[in-house]
């Protein structure tokens, strides 16, 4: 499953303005609901707060991809944020995280989950990748830099 | 090293086995002429008939330049006598079995310091300690402790519907920095193999991991197939009420679960309902299958068969699988069901010859190798061995290492620090390092190290 086709660009967040650990996710659940509006904003909330209560999702090198498991969705649903003053995330390496992924998965295909999540992470390890999505314009940019960045993955 | 061994009961066979094909020179004792005599001709192994207590068999079987001794007849009293004639012969480490909880439970009058043995084993407590283990550690089958407990040594049965199907080894190392562990080896048929990035991980396969004990949390909510219904109780139902079922059920009361235990003797269960606090004791057979849907079965967690009859544990576990409940544990004695009951679709059997042999396995190997998980079937090992000072393999990237085909590094462990090795890692002195081997590379594990 291709990053490029779970994520909408109307649910890429340029200019994050939380600056704690559950304002992003707070924020980015609002621009998973801009897409898919069936959700439910608390339930998928507490889902990804019970997953960053077992460890951090933040994988250190200012990424972090919360995720979790949902009941009532038929399918992957993904947002992407930046914040440009980075925001503290119990990263594994104590730096602030700056590029998000949020990923929420059916609770029956946590392969497909893993997957993605698997691709997600390989195209984050790319330093420049990393520093094209800091340094892009805004929301079309960004978009156009994942798309464009998954395909030579 | 130069081993005494008495006892060829199931213990005495496994330890000659594992010990003499890893070159000790290993003698054995035992009355039983015909026992004897099939043992020696099965393995490398020199034996001498007679009464493991009495001085002229145990001079005659060289105890004299003994290292180490294991008494491991199926009697209590000869175990303890022949070990207290090893003390006087000077024998440095000094092992027995032992089944009476006389000399094992709290505030024994005669307790291993009074009588000079290095390791009393209960093989019933051993067997019962691995089962908790088990039960406790949802999803996984095989478990052994490394390093204090921190590293974790585990086994998944992968189902079709198992998250970790199609996924390729590959994929799993690029979510390592969320989900921190190593698969060091899948079985998939007969075959055990170390797998690489381009392997792929299939419906049926048995892998073994390391995680660290702190990721272990976030490693089981991915890899639950189902979810676990909102932090409910775990219930679990145990099968027969020996000692071995009594001990499970108290220390499964201790971690919360709901606990069923059931036994056919109704003079039985009224002791194990005065002697246990919350479980519920149920006075049936195993195969009484309506009682058990009455009691729930189809929503419980496991299901322990630990009555002394092997048939009994795996039909009624099949039983029980058959109706719902999620995992089945089974306690198995005969080495030949040992290796059919996972291909019957049991998830874990126990054997109380292997628990108590691993124990004294681990004591006898002591030194660099500090602590050892066998894994059942197939022979491989787990093994942890702590970095010598002035060791030359440190300091220099694993890559460069020549690192014995067939065996892999699991985690290494130095000071607060838990890391996952890859070619660039290099080796310093103190490190604890985690490892599995293929059988054929257990010795060059261990040569590798020296």
């Amino acid at each position: 499953m291709k990053i490029s086709d779970l994520l909408n660009s109307a649910a890429v967040v340029p200019d994050l303005k939380a600056g704690n650990k559950n304002a992003v996710l707070a924020e980015l659940t609002d621009a998973l609901k801009a897409v898919e509006s069936g959700i439910d904003r608390d339930q998928v909330i507490s889902v990804l707060l019970e997953r960053e209560r077992l460890g951090s999702t933040g994988i250190g090198e200012g990424v972090a991809i919360p995720h979790g498991k949902l009941k009532k969705i038929d399918q992957l649903l993904l947002s992407f944020g930046r914040s440009r003053q980075g925001v503290d995330f119990d990263s594994m390496d104590g730096k602030p995280a700056h590029l998000f992924f949020l990923l929420v998965a059916p609770e029956d295909s946590v392969g497909i989950h893993l997957k993605t999540l698997a691709r997600i992470s390989k195209l984050l390890k790319n330093a420049d990748v990393r520093k094209r999505l800091l340094e892009a314009e805004g929301r079309d940019e960004i978009y156009r830099i994942i798309v464009q960045e998954e395909e030579s993955l | 090293m130069k081993i005494l061994i008495v006892g060829t009961g199931q213990v005495g066979y496994f330890l000659c086995e594992r010990l003499s094909v890893e070159g000790h020179e290993v003698s054995l004792i035992d009355s039983n002429a015909e026992r004897l005599n099939r043992t020696q001709d099965r393995l490398n192994v020199l034996g001498i008939l007679g009464n493991g207590a009495s001085a002229e068999v145990l001079e005659q079987a060289g105890i004299k330049t003994a290292d180490i001794f294991i008494a491991v007849t199926d009697m209590d009293e000869v175990n303890i006598l022949a070990c207290l004639m090893a003390r006087e012969y000077n024998v440095h480490t000094r092992i027995a079995r032992v089944r009476s909880i006389e000399y094992t439970g709290q505030g024994a009058v005669l307790s291993k310091e009074k009588l000079g043995i290095d390791l009393l084993i209960n093989p019933k407590d051993a067997v019962a300690e691995e089962i908790i283990k088990i039960a406790v550690q949802s999803g996984a089958f095989d478990v052994a402790e490394f390093v204090e407990g921190q590293i974790q040594f585990l086994g998944y049965r992968i189902g079709a519907n198992s998250p970790l199907c199609d996924l390729s080894l590959r994929e799993l190392g690029e979510i390592r920095g969320m989900y921190r562990f190593v698969v060091t080896a899948i079985t998939r048929g007969e075959k055990t193999i170390i797998p690489r990035g381009d392997d792929t991980i299939q419906a049926g396969d048995s892998i073994f991991i390391f995680a660290h004990q702190k990721d272990l949390p976030a490693i089981q909510y991915m890899l639950q197939p189902e979810k676990e219904s909102e932090r409910r109780v775990r219930r679990a139902f145990i099968l027969g009420g020996g000692t071995i079922g009594l001990q499970i059920a108290r220390e499964l009361e201790n971690k919360h679960f709901d606990v069923r235990l059931i036994d056919s003797s109704e003079q039985r269960c009224e002791q194990l309902a005065a002697k246990l606090k919350k479980t519920m004791v149920l006075c049936t057979e195993g195969t009484d299958i309506r009682t058990l849907v009455d009691e729930g079965i189809d929503h419980a967690d496991v299901f322990i068969a630990v009555t002394g009859n092997d048939e009994s544990n795996i039909l009624s576990a099949l039983l029980a699988k058959k109706h719902g409940v999620r995992r089945t544990l089974a306690l198995i004695n005969t080495p030949e069901l040992l290796n059919l009951a996972p291909s019957l679709g049991i998830d874990a059997s126990i054997s109380p010859r292997l628990a108590a042999g691993a124990v004294i396995l681990k004591y006898v190997r002591r030194g660099n190798v500090i602590s050892l998980a066998t894994i059942e079937g197939s022979n491989a090992e787990a093994l942890e061995i702590r970095i010598k000072e002035g060791s030359t393999i440190v300091n220099t990237p694993l890559v460069d290492i020549h690192f014995p085909r067939g065996a892999i590094i699991g985690a290494i462990v130095r000071g607060s620090e838990y890391i996952i090795p890859t070619g660039e890692t290099s080796l310093q002195p103190g490190d604890r390092v985690v490892v599995f081997a293929l059988p054929e590379a257990v010795t060059k594990v261990e040569g590798f190290f020296e």
